[in-house]
C-alpha cells in the first residue's frame, strides 16, 4: 500500500470513529459541538498515560474512552439541562474551555504540543473503527436503540411509556464522548504528536457536518458521510484550485436534495426489498 | 375493591384558572366508560392528570386501590394505566411493529431485556407479542409499513395497540374514533368490545355520541371542568344540565 493511500485510509477510519462520536448524541436529539473537547481529553489522557506510565497504547486509548465517558456523565448534569440551540451553545462553550485548558496545561506541553512515543498503526485503528461501528449497529438493533429513537422523537410520550428520558439522553451523550475519547487516543498514538490546535470548534463542526449530511436516521448514515467527505476532496484533487468550491456546491446540493441525509430509512427499505424475497410477517410491506 | 380507577376530589388549576373542579368518579373493572362534554370541558386534561402529564392541584387518584397521585408519570403505566393521544404521537419513520414495541417498555426488567436485539431477531417473543397486539386491533397486515405512510384512522388504532402492550388494566383512549369512517368505526367498536371482554377497563374521550351510546354503559359528562351528569347513556341524555351544556339554555 502506498504511503498516500494509507494516509487517506487512516484519516477515513479516524473520521468514521469521530462520526459515531457525534452520531450518538444526535440520535438522542442533541447537537454536540464540543466533540473536539472530548477528543482532546482522550488524546491527552492516553498520551500522558503511555508516555509517563508506560501504559500500552491500546490500553491507554480504551482507558481514555472510559475517562471521557465518565467525564461526559458529569458534564451532562449541567449541559443537558439545556435544549436545542442552547444545548449546542453549551457544548460549544465546553469545547472552548477545554481548548484553552490544553493551551495552558504545561505538563502536556501547552501551546507547543505534546509528542507521543508509542505508536498505533493502521491495523489497530481499523480494528477500533470496526468495533465502534459494530457496537453502534448492535445497540441500534436492541430495545436500547429503539427507545433512543423514541426519546429523540417525543420526550413526553417516551416518558409516559416508561422510558427514563434523562438517563437515555445522558447515556447517548456519554457514549458519544467515550467514542470521541477513543478516537483521540488513536489519533495521538498514530500521528505521534498532538497540539491544542487540533481540537478546535472547526473540528467539531466538520464532523457534525458530515454526519448530518450522511444522515442520522440510520446507523449507516455517519459511515457514508465519513467516507463521502474524506474521499471526495481527494477525488477532486485533479482540479486543485476549484476543489473546495466544487466540494461546497456538492454539500449545498446534498442539503437541498437530501435534507434527511444521504442514507435514510427509505434506502434501508429499498435494500430490504431487493435482498429479502422471502418476506416473514412484520417485514413484508414497504 | 371492584373499582379499578378512582378519582377523589380532583382539582387542577393552571395559574388562576381552575380547569377541573372537585371531580370524583369511579370506574369498575371491565366497565366501558365515556368521558364526554363540549370542547374545553377538560376531558383531555383529566387523562393528562391520570397519566401524570400534569400534577393535580388537589385530590387523589387510585388505580387498583393504590394511590398513584404522587407516582411520577414514567412509572404510572406500571401501576396499571395506559393511554393513547388525541393527536397522533407515533414515530413516523419507524415501522408500525417498532412503534408498538415501544409500548412494551413498562414490562422490561433488567439489562438483558434492554440489550436484547429485538430489531434484529425475527420472530422473537417481543415481536410475536407485538404482532398479536396489532392483530387484536386488526392491523397485523401493516406491521412492516412505516407509520407515516398510513391513513390517520389507522395510525390512531396503532396507538391503541401500543397502549395495549404495556399490560395495563385501564386503557385511556383519547378520541379513538376521530377520523374513522362508518365502517371503521363499527370495526373499532367490535374490537374495543372484545378487548374489554378480555378483562381490560376502557375509558374513552369521544365526541361521537352514537359511538359512545353503543360502546359504553357508563357516561360521565363534564362541562367547564365540573361533572354535570353521570349514568347510562340514556340517563345522561335526559339530564337538563346536559342538554343545556350542549344546546344552550333556551333548548333546556
Amino acid at each position: 500500500m502506498s504511503g498516500y493511500i494509507e494516509g487517506i485510509l487512516v484519516i477515513l477510519l479516524l473520521n468514521i470513529v469521530f462520526a459515531y462520536a457525534v452520531y450518538w448524541p444526535l440520535a438522542a436529539g442533541q447537537l454536540n459541538l464540543g466533540v473536539a473537547g472530548f477528543v482532546g481529553i482522550g488524546a491527552y489522557a492516553s498520551a500522558y498515560a503511555s508516555n509517563e506510565y508506560g501504559v500500552p497504547p491500546y490500553l491507554a486509548s480504551l482507558g481514555a474512552a472510559l475517562v471521557t465517558f465518565a467525564a461526559a456523565i458529569i458534564i451532562a448534569v449541567p449541559v443537558l439541562r439545556t435544549r436545542g440551540i442552547y444545548l449546542a451553545l453549551a457544548t460549544f462553550a465546553f469545547g472552548q474551555v477545554l481548548h484553552s485548558l490544553f493551551l495552558n496545561l504545561d505538563v502536556v506541553g501547552g501551546a507547543a504540543g505534546y509528542p507521543v512515543n508509542a505508536y498505533i498503526g493502521i491495523g489497530g485503528i481499523a480494528t477500533c473503527a470496526l468495533g465502534v461501528f459494530l457496537v453502534t449497529l448492535f445497540l441500534d438493533r436492541t430495545r436500547f436503540g429503539l427507545n433512543m429513537v423514541a426519546v429523540h422523537h417525543d420526550n413526553a410520550v417516551s416518558d409516559l411509556f416508561g422510558i427514563n428520558v434523562r438517563l437515555y439522553q445522558t447515556l447517548a451523550f456519554a457514549i458519544g464522548a467515550g467514542i470521541a475519547g477513543l478516537g483521540g487516543g488513536l489519533y495521538g498514538h498514530h500521528f505521534s504528536y498532538i497540539e491544542p490546535q487540533n481540537y478546535t470548534i472547526l473540528f467539531s463542526i466538520f464532523v457534525v457536518l458530515f454526519v448530518l449530511l450522511g444522515g442520522t436516521q440510520t446507523v449507516f448514515g455517519p459511515l457514508l458521510g465519513a467516507i463521502f467527505f474524506t474521499l471526495l476532496p481527494e477525488a477532486l484533487r485533479a482540479s486543485e484550485e476549484w476543489r473546495y468550491a466544487i466540494f461546497a456546491v456538492l454539500i449545498i446540493g446534498t442539503m437541498i436534495l437530501r435534507p434527511q441525509g444521504l442514507f435514510t430509512v427509505h434506502e434501508i427499505r429499498i435494500f430490504r426489498r431487493l435482498f429479502d424475497r422471502g418476506t416473514p410477517p412484520g417485514r413484508a410491506h414497504g | 375493591m371492584a373499582d379499578v380507577l378512582c378519582l377523589e376530589g380532583i382539582s387542577k388549576s393552571f395559574g388562576g384558572l381552575e380547569v377541573i373542579k372537585n371531580l370524583s368518579f369511579a370506574v369498575a373493572r371491565g366497565q366501558r366508560t365515556a368521558l364526554v362534554g363540549p370542547n374545553g370541558a377538560g376531558k383531555s386534561t383529566v387523562f393528562n392528570l391520570i397519566s401524570g402529564v400534569y400534577p393535580v392541584t388537589a385530590g387523589r387518584i387510585r388505580v387498583n386501590g393504590r394511590d398513584i397521585t404522587e407516582v411520577p408519570s414514567r412509572l404510572r403505566m406500571r401501576c396499571g394505566v395506559s393511554r393513547s393521544f388525541q393527536n397522533i404521537r407515533l414515530v413516523p419513520h419507524l415501522s408500525v411493529l417498532e412503534n408498538v414495541m415501544i409500548g412494551q417498555t413498562p414490562r422490561i426488567s433488567g439489562p438483558a431485556d434492554i440489550l436484547y436485539p429485538l430489531r434484529l431477531v425475527r420472530g422473537s417473543r417481543w415481536q410475536r407479542e407485538a404482532l398479536a397486539a396489532l392483530d387484536r386491533v386488526g392491523l397485523a397486515e401493516f406491521a412492516g409499513s412505516q407509520a407515516h405512510d398510513l391513513p390517520y384512522g389507522v395510525q390512531k388504532q396503532i396507538e391503541i395497540a401500543r397502549a395495549l402492550l404495556g399490560g395495563a388494566d385501564v386503557l385511556l383512549l383519547d378520541e379513538p374514533a376521530a377520523g374513522l369512517n362508518a365502517q371503521e368505526t363499527e370495526d373499532l367498536m367490535a374490537r374495543l368490545e372484545s378487548i374489554s371482554g378480555q378483562g381490560a377497563t376502557i375509558v374513552v374521550v369521544e365526541h361521537n355520541m352514537q359511538f359512545v351510546g353503543a360502546l359504553c354503559g357508563h357516561v360521565i359528562v363534564l362541562d367547564f371542568g365540573e361533572k354535570i351528569a353521570e349514568g347510562t347513556p340514556a340517563e345522561v341524555r335526559r339530564e337538563p344540565r346536559v342538554v343545556e351544556a350542549y344546546l344552550g339554555v333556551n333548548a333546556a
